[in-house]
């Protein structure tokens, strides 16, 4: 979380402060933080699905249930939402439910669209 | 917080180096060799060059979102539309303006951009908000 903090240029101190010295729930971590356990990526390894690495990322949608925590437990879902063809571009969106599992109240959802360009599956 | 239709955000500046976008991959595992592979890029890039993840110009305007409504529990949402590419290397603004305000619910919606130092659009307002929790 500090390295995607940095990367990010987050000007909460609390990210540069010792964490030894911080207790781990007073760390809340930044709202896009979410790309890091939401990511449309964790199909990359489905064979039926054909992913490749020719892509963007053509659109991103966060809806922000509660703030998340260092030490936050989430239960994250993903599901093909649609796959539409444009041409010679593929669009794929995928929905990631990021749950508590303990109850299972959302936490944060997080809406991917990936083009990908003509090449292999897609 | 009291906002009005045509407020603005302040406007934020950043240079995104190749140390960025290395750390960005790292603490994202987005490893995608489109971002700093440059005969990769060279194959498969629009610009022909290793280009930022969309997501890193996303987080650095997600940040100034939440440091302008004053923390990141008041931002209930945010969405992107990714246009031009971000070369690595590259200047990059951030900002917003207030394009509607409901008083009654609570929410004040602020179109949300980024656009390279040539005046690119690398996220498009048109198609990008931020709805913000005001009470």
């Amino acid at each position: 979380m500090r390295e995607y903090a940095l990367a990010t240029r987050a000007t909460d101190p609390v990210y540069e402060a010792d964490p030894s010295e911080t207790p781990p729930d007073e760390v809340v971590a930044p709202l896009t933080f979410a790309a890091c356990f939401a990511a449309p990526a964790a199909l990359a390894h489905d064979p039926e699905l054909g992913w490749h690495w020719n892509l963007v990322h053509a659109k991103q949608e966060y809806e922000f249930h509660r703030l998340v925590r260092v030490g936050d437990v989430l239960a994250c879902t993903p599901r093909i939402t649609a796959i539409v063809s444009r041409g010679r571009t593929e669009l794929l969106t995928v929905e990631v439910a990021c749950t508590d599992p303990r109850g299972g109240a959302a936490v944060v959802t997080s809406r991917s669209t990936i083009a990908f360009f003509a090449e292999g599956g897609g | 917080m009291s906002h009005t239709q045509g407020d603005q955000l302040p406007v934020h500046e950043h240079v995104v180096s190749q140390e960025d976008v290395l750390r960005y991959a790292g603490a994202s595992g987005d490893y995608n060799r489109l971002h700093w592979d440059g005969d990769f890029a060279a194959e498969v890039s629009p610009t022909g060059e290793p280009i930022a993840h969309g997501m890193l110009t996303l987080g650095l305007l997600a940040n100034l979102v939440a440091e302008w409504a004053g923390g990141p529990e008041h931002v209930l949402s945010l969405s992107a539309s990714f246009r031009a590419p971000l070369p690595v290397g590259a200047t990059v603004r951030v900002g917003g303006e207030v394009v509607d305000v409901d008083r009654q619910g609570g929410l004040t919606t602020v179109a949300i951009w980024a656009e390279t130092g040539e005046g690119e659009k690398v996220i498009d307002r048109r198609k990008s908000r931020a709805v913000i929790a005001t009470r």
